[in-house]
C-alpha cells in the first residue's frame, strides 16, 4: 500500500492524514494496512488502508464479517501488533515505530485486554490473575494483591478471590478479565470478542458491566464482537469489511469498497 | 465506588453454584457466629439465599423449614450449616478433592519423570563421585607415602607383596650404592581372609627394621597406646579400620593367622594404607611369611633374612630416578620405584579412571537435561496460549524468559536434592556394609555434593535455555491465536 492510496483514504474518509489528533481522541489509526504472508505466492491482506478516531471515553463495538480485519486492527491499535503501513496514535503519542520493549510499557500502563475464552492463567487464582497485570507494571506483589482485591470486589466477585478459573464460571472468568484489564488503570480497554464463549444473559451481564464502568470511570472501550447485541449497548458501531473501515458509525457512513473506491 | 453492590450484585444469583461455595458457607457459618451474632445473621441470610438455590429440592425444602422460625442466630447459622454439609459435603468435597488431584496429577507425573531423570543423573554423580573421590584419596596417600624415597622391591611381585622375598644381605649393596643415604628393610604380606573383597588397599601386614626413623616423612600417629619397638615381639599395633574387625583394643589380644599378638597401638587414621594395616615386629612377620611358603621356597631362603621391600632414602640433591636405576643394575630382580614412577603408574592411570566414571555419570546426568529440555518444549507450547495473554497484559520477553528459566531450574534443584539423598542413601550403605570389613568404599565430599547440586541447577537452567528463549519471543497475536 503506497503512501499515495493511504492519504487518498484518509482524505476519503474525512480524517486529517496525520498529527497529533489531541486529547479528545484517545486512539487514531490512519490508513492501517497488514499483509500476512501465509506462503511463497500466498497472502492476504488483513489491513488495507483502515482508518478510525475512538474519543475519549467513548464504547464502541467493531463488527464485520470473519476475515473484515476487525481482529488484526484491533491487536494494532493495542499494540500486540505492528502494522505494515499507516499511522497509531494512541493518547496523543505515535506509537506505531516504537520498539517492542516500549510496545510492552504501552501495553503495561495504557491499554487492557479482554479476549475470548482462556483469558485467566490456569493456576492462578482470581485475585493473583488481577494482580500479576500489576506487578508486571511493576508493582509489588503486596500491593499488587490489594489492588487485584479492589478490583475483584468492583466487579462483584469479592467472594470468588481464592478461586482458580476453573472454579469459575464463563460469566465470573470474563470479570475477572475485566478486572485485570482495569488493574493498571489503563485510558482504554480493547475486548477480542470477550463475550464469544458466553450465554445471552450472561453477555448482556458482562457487556452491561463494561458499560458501568465505561460511565462511571470513563474508561474508553473497544470492542471487536460478532453479537449485534453487544454492539446495540455502545456508542457507536465501527463496521468492516475487507480491512477497510466502512463505517466509522459516528454519523458519517463511509462506503468504500474494496479497491478504495467511495461508494455513493 | 457506589455503584458497586447495586449494579453488581445480583448477578451473584445468575452464577452458577460451586460445590465449594457450599463447603465456604459451612465454614463461614460456624467460623463468625461465635464473634459477631447480628452481623453474622445478615450476612448469613443473604449468603444463604444464593447457595441454596443449587440444592437439591429436597435439601431446599428441609433448609427452608428450619430457617422459618428463626432462632437464635447461632442456631439458625448451626442448622443452616449442618443441613447444607450433611446433604453435600461427602458427595462434594470427594468430587472436588478428585478433579484437583486429577489435574495436579496430569501435570505433576510429567514434572515427576522430568525431576527423576535428573535424580537419575546427579544419583550416579555421587555414587561414581565418591568413588573416584576415595580411590583419588588413597592415591594421594600413597604418594604421601612415596614422596622423598625410592621403594625396592622384587620385580616379580606386586610391590612386595606376594613376591619371590628379597634378603636381608641386600641392604649392604643398597646402602653402598652412590646418592643412597639410608635404607631400611620392611615385610609385608596379606593379612588375609578377613571374609569380605576389600576395595583400594588390602589388609596387610607390615614390620620394618626401625632404620627409616627420622628419615621418613610418612609419620604414623597413635590415637590409642605407642608405637612398636624393634623388641615388641608377639605385640601389634593396629590400623584404625581394622579395630572392629579385628575387635582391637589396647591391652588386649588379636588373633592373626592363628596366633594370638597384645595390641599396643591403635594408629590415627590416615585414609590410605596404613589404616588398613597390623603393625608387628621383622621377627614375627617373617615368621608368618616364612611359614606360609612352599617347601621349594623355603629352601632357598631364610627365615631372617626375608625382606619384602626396602625403602630408600637419598642423600640430598640426589635424583630419584637415577639411584633407582643404580640400584637396579647393582642387584637382580628388583624394581626400584620413585615417585614420580608411582605416579606415573598408579595416578595417571586412576585419572584415566576417574574421567570415565565421571564421564559415564555425566552422560546420565545429559540425558535428564534432555529430558527437561523436552519437558519444557512441551510445557511452553501447551501454554503458548498463556503465553500470550501474559504478554498482552504487559509481560515482557525477559518476564516470560525468567519465569521459564526459573521452572526448568527448580526442576533441576528438586531433581539435584533427589538425587543427592539418593546417592547419600546407597553410598551410606554401601559404606555400612564395607564398615565390617573395614572398608569404606566411597568418599562422599563437600565439594562433590556442593559440585553436583550446582551442576544440576545449571544443567536445569541451561535447558531451559531454549524453550524460554523460544516462548519470550513467541509473537503475541500467534501466540493468542493459538487453539
Amino acid at each position: 500500500m503506497s503512501e499515495g492510496v493511504d492519504m487518498e483514504l484518509a482524505m476519503a474518509q474525512g480524517v486529517a492524514p496525520s498529527g497529533d489528533p489531541g486529547h479528545e481522541v484517545i486512539v487514531r489509526a490512519i490508513g492501517l494496512s497488514k499483509r500476512y504472508q501465509l506462503g511463497k505466492q500466498n497472502f492476504v491482506d488483513a489491513l488495507r488502508g483502515a482508518t478510525l478516531d475512538l474519543r475519549r471515553g467513548e464504547m464502541a463495538a467493531i463488527m464485520g464479517p470473519s476475515g473484515s480485519g476487525k481482529s488484526t486492527f484491533m491487536h494494532i491499535a493495542g499494540c500486540l501488533d505492528t502494522a505494515d503501513g499507516g499511522e497509531v496514535w494512541l493518547n496523543g503519542r505515535r506509537v506505531d515505530g516504537l520498539s517492542g520493549a516500549a510496545l510492552v510499557g504501552v501495553r503495561r500502563k495504557e491499554i487492557g485486554f479482554i479476549f475470548q475464552g482462556f483469558n485467566l492463567i490456569p493456576t492462578l487464582s482470581a485475585e493473583e490473575n488481577v494482580a500479576l497485570a500489576a506487578e508486571y507494571a511493576g508493582l509489588g506483589r503486596r500491593d499488587a494483591l490489594v489492588r487485584g482485591r479492589e478490583l475483584l470486589d468492583l466487579v462483584g466477585l469479592g467472594d470468588r478471590m481464592r478461586h482458580v478459573p476453573s472454579e469459575l464460571s464463563g460469566g465470573q472468568q470474563q470479570r475477572v478479565a475485566i478486572a485485570r484489564a482495569l488493574v493498571n488503570d489503563p485510558g482504554i480497554v480493547m475486548g477480542d470478542e470477550p463475550t464469544g464463549d458466553l450465554d445471552t444473559a450472561t453477555s448482556a451481564e458482562i457487556v452491561g458491566m463494561m458499560r458501568t464502568i465505561n460511565k462511571e470511570r470513563g474508561t474508553t472501550f473497544l470492542i471487536v464482537t460478532h453479537n449485534p447485541e453487544v454492539a446495540v449497548s455502545c456508542d457507536r458501531t465501527i463496521r468492516m469489511r475487507d480491512g477497510v473501515v466502512v463505517d466509522d458509525g459516528d454519523g458519517t457512513p463511509q462506503g468504500i469498497d474494496a479497491g478504495g473506491n467511495v461508494l455513493a | 465506588m457506589s455503584a458497586r453492590n447495586t449494579t453488581f450484585a445480583p448477578s451473584n444469583a445468575g452464577g452458577r453454584l460451586g460445590l465449594e461455595s457450599v463447603a465456604r458457607l459451612t465454614w463461614t457459618a460456624r467460623a463468625s457466629t461465635s464473634v459477631q451474632p447480628t452481623k453474622t445473621a445478615a450476612i448469613i441470610t443473604r449468603t444463604a439465599t444464593v447457595s441454596l438455590t443449587g440444592l437439591h429440592p429436597e435439601t431446599e425444602l428441609i433448609a427452608s423449614t428450619n430457617l422459618m422460625g428463626l432462632p437464635p442466630c447461632k442456631r439458625y447459622a448451626t442448622t443452616v450449616a449442618s443441613v447444607v454439609s450433611f446433604t453435600r459435603s461427602a458427595h462434594a468435597v470427594g468430587e472436588a478433592a478428585l478433579r484437583i488431584l486429577r489435574n495436579i496429577f496430569r501435570r505433576k507425573l510429567r514434572a515427576f519423570l522430568t525431576i527423576f531423570g535428573i535424580s537419575i543423573g546427579v544419583f550416579a554423580l555421587v555414587v561414581m563421585g565418591s568413588l573416584a573421590e576415595k580411590l583419588t584419596l588413597l592415591v594421594d596417600g600413597g604418594m604421601k607415602y612415596y614422596a622423598g624415597k625410592v621403594v625396592v622391591s622384587s620385580s616379580s611381585g606386586i610391590q612386595g607383596i606376594a613376591g619371590e622375598p628379597l634378603k636381608q644381605s641386600m641392604l649392604r649393596t643398597i646402602e653402598h650404592t652412590p646418592g643412597v643415604e639410608r635404607a631400611s628393610a620392611g615385610v609385608s604380606t596379606l593379612l588375609g581372609d578377613l571374609g569380605a573383597v576389600n576395595f583400594g588397599t588390602p589388609s596387610t601386614i607390615q614390620a620394618e627394621d626401625g632404620r627409616a626413623k627420622g628419615y621418613e616423612s610418612f609419620v604414623i600417629n597413635y590415637a590409642e597406646g605407642r608405637e612398636l619397638k624393634n623388641t615388641d615381639v608377639g605385640k601389634v599395633t593396629v590400623g584404625s579400620d581394622l579395630v572392629s574387625k579385628l575387635n582391637a583394643h589396647v591391652g588386649g589380644h588379636v588373633e592373626i593367622k592363628d596366633k594370638r599378638y597384645e595390641v599396643i597401638g591403635i594408629a590415627a587414621k590416615t585414609l590410605t594404607a596404613p589404616d588398613n594395616t597390623v603393625m608387628m615386629t621383622m621377627e614375627d612377620a617373617r615368621k608368618i611369611v616364612y611359614d606360609e611358603m612352599t617347601d621349594a621356597q623355603k629352601a632357598s631362603v631364610q627365615e631372617d633374612g626375608i625382606v619384602s621391600s626396602f625403602a630408600v632414602y637419598l642423600k640430598p640433591g640426589e635424583r630419584p630416578e637415577v639411584v633407582a636405576r643404580r640400584i637396579e643394575r647393582e642387584l637382580d630382580d628388583v624394581d626400584a620405584m620413585t615417585p614420580n614412577e608411582f605416579e606415573r603408574s598408579i595416578k595417571q592411570p586412576l585419572q584415566i579412571f576417574t574421567s570415565i566414571i565421571y564421564a559415564i555419570a555425566l552422560i546420565s546426568l545429559l540425558v535428564g537435561g534432555l529430558s527437561v529440555i523436552n519437558t519444557m518444549t512441551m510445557s511452553v507450547s501447551e501454554r503458548t496460549r498463556e503465553i500470550g495473554v501474559r504478554k498482552a497484559i504487559g509481560a515482557s520477553n525477559g518476564q516470560i524468559m525468567g519465569q521459564f528459566i526459573a521452572e526448568s531450574a527448580v526442576i533441576g534443584l528438586i531433581g539435584g536434592i533427589v538425587g543427592i539423598l539418593l546417592g547419600l542413601m546407597v553410598t551410606g550403605m554401601g559404606n555400612a556394609a564395607g564398615a565390617v570389613s573395614g572398608n569404606a568404599l566411597f568418599l562422599v565430599s563437600n565439594r562433590l555434593l556442593v559440585g553436583s547440586l550446582v551442576f544440576a541447577v545449571g544443567l536445569g537452567t541451561v535447558s531451559g535455555l531454549y524453550p524460554a528463549w523460544h516462548a519470550a519471543n513467541l509473537n503475541p497475536v500467534e501466540a493468542l491465536r493459538y487453539e
